[in-house]
């Protein structure tokens, strides 16, 4: 385990500590300590049993996430963050260990708990308002007024023009943003998101990013985020859970010192930096250390050099 | 010509090309058959019969017709002793002791003033009777032979004269063509009419008076095929009065038509039934089985093990069986069908199931769906694309086994029609049955394929490009084009050595096309 209070190193010795929290965002962070607790995870265990062989993917995971809180859970690939997010969506299911949504036990999936998936998961025979109408009509509402509420989170999302469109038209992202107004319509208490902006390129990601923030703004909604990108879970979280890989345990629970609202700025900030290096120790160790050079013999003309 | 290349590796064709490309497909085994059949041509159609064996219309291999003629060639000549034949072996120069021997045989005047005339006969039997003794030379006759020979009237046997044509069973294009036509314009062997006693008995129920049914009797039992229709009314106005005629005609025509062989498209019509009817029998229990078994692990074990082993059994193994459950009519032929399709269809749809994205039932779960919501609201109309073009093709695979079911228990339908017209040894019959099912299951299969565009509007299609006609005449003037562009501006000629950039940049204000 790496030390947690001396900076890592080769860190700038300008930038502050992770841990330094100015006032407004300690305080922030009281008052979403005494919100209601959401999803509370005790002792969460899986193994899975591949051929015979017994696999432990999870191990003692403990947290808990208030209401309208923003979480990250951060990880390398194939540290359980997946199953994670999947037994809490109630798709899979836990070996030990005990994982409530309000105090009820997760038994299986459910609209309380939407989820946005990393392949766009749209059903491809419905237009963009019969898409997010479906989990609306499930739950017994009248035609006109799941027509009339999709149409409102299809507004939310920016989509409007696009009510009659099918999947098969649409570009990745928004195709993303159908997903989560579809997810969103149901008025779920967590809102999960699997990578969702995986697959799309990053200027699109970026995009998503800012409409994501702006959903979460004006939304009543808790979002707990899968994510392997180090940007993009400090400049979008309140709280990042690390993930360690093989079994996947929690390293750490980071709080970002930084404030809410974040515009795309504050990756200049010296605290957004500090995090990040943060990060960067638990995700990719090592790294600051000197590139291993490669037995190539110089084979370019002399005089023509480009380092 | 343009860069793009008619075999760039993995790349499509242009629009255009590909179009070109697809009525070659057709095109070249048409014109193949067309050459096989202008090149080869090993049979000769008798057209004139002249003295030897073969009757006009008869097909028959050329060697053979050769041989007839040269067998006709190779017989002695004939010779005809004429009035005009004996006036100018008069004035041959013959002495007169040979004249007189031939009195005998020379033509004598009838009664009513003609002259009988020897028929042909050879050298032996006409000097036969004039000869002293048969055996032995006759100074009068044997050195005058060859002048009485070129006075007589000579036999010229006419050989055995026909047209080209291919052998019985490979037909030009242009005879099964006109088979085609024909097959739908010209009624079928043994359609006519015909008297018998049961239309008589109708003709009683209808009402027709005794009187008139008496006079018909003499006619009953003779068949007058359908092309000599004028021949039967000619004699029912001899059998029955003016009046009578008149008023019955109507009657006696429907109730004395007797059906023959079947038409091709009723043939046809009776296939498409026995298919539809299988089909459906197939698929109503074979696709929601199906459908579970894909979806729910408990069918699939419970159903799949069983159907995987009787889809094994050959469908035709089961010929006699049905015959005796069902029957000689349609009954064993649908169930013969039936079998060929359904463990099939079973198999082909559960996977079609199982192929179905599990990532969308996780979503349509995370939205609240109940199991009965997963299976019909999501699996199924997922499916629906898939499982249209699976039955295309398991329509397709019923087509084949039609064949089989048809041969069983009473004969029937479109390959009832080939193989009587193979027995008929009208071949051209034959190929156009089959090459009409072969449009029709094409064409079927296009309708569907067209009839999916509308019914699954969600399937993004990889050519979104213009319709069949479209793409048809667009193709055709590429072609005349010689593969160009076309441009709206003609070519400005050839450019001068040094040419400016200004002219020459100029003309080409065309829009691209």
């Amino acid at each position: 385990m790496a030390a947690e209070s001396a900076p890592p190193n080769g860190t700038p010795s300008h930038l502050p500590s992770y841990k330094e929290q100015a006032p407004e965002v300690r305080a922030r962070f009281q008052r979403i300590y005494q919100r209601p607790v959401v999803l509370d995870a005790r002792g969460l265990g899986k193994t899975f049993e591949t051929q015979g062989v017994p696999v432990e993917v999870l191990r003692d995971l403990n947290f808990r996430v208030h209401r309208r809180e923003f979480v990250c859970v951060l990880g390398q690939s194939g540290c359980g963050k997946s199953t994670l997010i999947r037994i809490v969506a109630g798709l899979e299911d836990l070996t030990t260990g005990a994982v409530e949504v309000d105090g009820k036990p997760v038994e299986g999936p459910g609209p309380d708990r939407g989820m946005v998936f990393q392949s766009y998961t749209l059903f491809p025979w419905l237009t963009v308002k019969k898409n997010v109408m479906f989990g609306l009509l499930q739950k017994g509402v009248p035609w006109n007024d799941a027509e009339s509420k999709a149409k409102e989170w299809v507004d939310v999302v920016g989509l409007s023009k696009f009510l009659d469109a099918y999947p098969y038209q649409l570009s990745g992202g928004m195709k993303q943003r159908v997903a989560i107004a579809r997810a969103l319509a149901n008025q779920p208490r967590v809102l999960l998101m699997d990578e969702p902006f995986g697959a799309l390129d990053a200027q699109t990601r970026a995009q998503m990013q800012g409409y994501l923030k702006q959903i979460w703004a004006s939304v009543e909604v808790t979002i707990v985020f899968i994510t392997h990108d180090l940007d993009e879970a400090v400049y979008l979280a309140d709280r990042i859970i690390v993930l360690s890989a093989h079994p996947g345990q929690i390293a750490e629970i980071i709080e970002v010192p930084l404030p809410q609202p974040r515009t795309p700025e504050v990756i200049f900030d010296p605290r957004f930096i500090a995090t990040r290096l943060r990060l960067k120790e638990w995700i990719h160790p090592n790294v600051h250390q000197a590139v291993d050079t490669l037995p190539i013999r110089r084979m370019t003309a002399a005089g023509d050099d480009v380092l | 010509m343009s860069r793009s290349s008619w075999f760039a590796i993995r790349a499509p064709l242009s629009s255009h090309r590909a179009t070109i490309a697809k009525c070659a497909a057709f095109l070249l085994p048409l014109a193949t058959w067309a050459f096989i059949c202008l090149v080869w041509v090993p049979d000769v159609i008798i057209t004139d019969q002249g003295d030897g064996p073969y009757k006009r219309d008869d097909r028959v291999p050329r060697a053979d017709v050769e041989l007839a003629n040269a067998t006709l060639g190779a017989q002695p000549p004939q010779f005809r002793l004429t009035e005009a034949a004996w006036q100018s072996l008069q004035t041959a120069g013959l002495p007169a002791s040979t004249l007189t021997k031939l009195e005998a045989v020379k033509p004598t005047r009838q009664p009513n003033g003609e002259f009988q005339t020897l028929s042909w006969v050879d050298q032996k039997t006409l000097l036969k009777d004039v000869r002293d003794d048969p055996n032995e030379k006759d100074p009068d006759l044997d050195p005058y032979v060859d002048t009485i020979w070129n006075h007589l009237e000579k036999e010229t046997k006419q050989p055995e004269v026909g047209d080209p044509s291919t052998v019985i069973w490979l037909p030009s294009p242009w005879r099964v063509a006109k088979a085609f036509y024909h097959a739908f314009v010209v009624p079928p062997n043994g359609t006519g009419y015909k008297l018998t006693s049961d239309s008589i008995d109708a003709l009683r129920k209808d009402g027709l008076p005794e009187s008139v049914l008496s006079k018909l009797k003499p006619l009953e039992g003779k068949l007058f095929a359908y092309a000599d229709r004028d021949k039967f009314e000619e004699q029912l106005g001899a059998a029955l009065g003016p009046d009578e005629l008149q008023h019955h005609q109507k009657q006696i025509l429907k109730r004395a038509y007797v059906k023959g062989d079947p038409w091709l498209h009723e043939s046809l019509w009776h296939s498409c039934q026995i298919i539809f009817w299988g089909f459906l029998v197939s698929a109503v229990v074979g696709v929601p089985l199906g459908i579970l078994c894909g979806t729910f692990d408990l069918f699939s074990k419970l159903t799949e093990p069983f159907i995987d082993f009787v889809r094994y059994m050959p469908a035709p193994a089961f010929a006699v069986l049905c015959t005796a459950i069902l029957g000689i009519n349609d009954g064993p032929k649908i169930a013969i069908i039936w079998i060929g399709t359904f463990f099939q269809m079973v198999l082909v749809v559960a996977n079609t199931t199982r192929q179905f994205d599990p990532a969308l039932l996780e979503a349509a779960q995370t939205l609240g769906a109940t199991k009965r919501t997963l299976l019909t609201k999501v699996i199924l109309p997922g499916i629906l694309p898939n499982l249209y073009n699976d039955m295309r093709i398991l329509i397709g695979w019923a087509w084949t086994y039609l064949i089989v079911a048809e041969l069983i228990g009473a004969s029937s339908g479109i390959s009832y029609f080939i193989n009587l017209q193979g027995r008929y040894r009208h071949f051209e019959n034959a190929y156009a049955g089959i090459i009409m099912i072969g449009i029709i299951g094409l064409t079927f299969d296009q309708l569907l394929a067209t009839l999916a565009r509308f019914l699954f509007p969600w399937v993004p299609r990889s050519d979104r490009g213009s319709g069949a006609w479209a793409s048809f005449f667009g193709a055709l003037a590429y072609l005349l084009r010689g593969g160009r562009k076309p441009s709206a501006v003609s070519d400005p000629g050839p450019a001068p050595a040094f040419a400016t950039a200004g002219p020459a940049a100029a003309a080409p204000k065309a829009p691209p096309p």
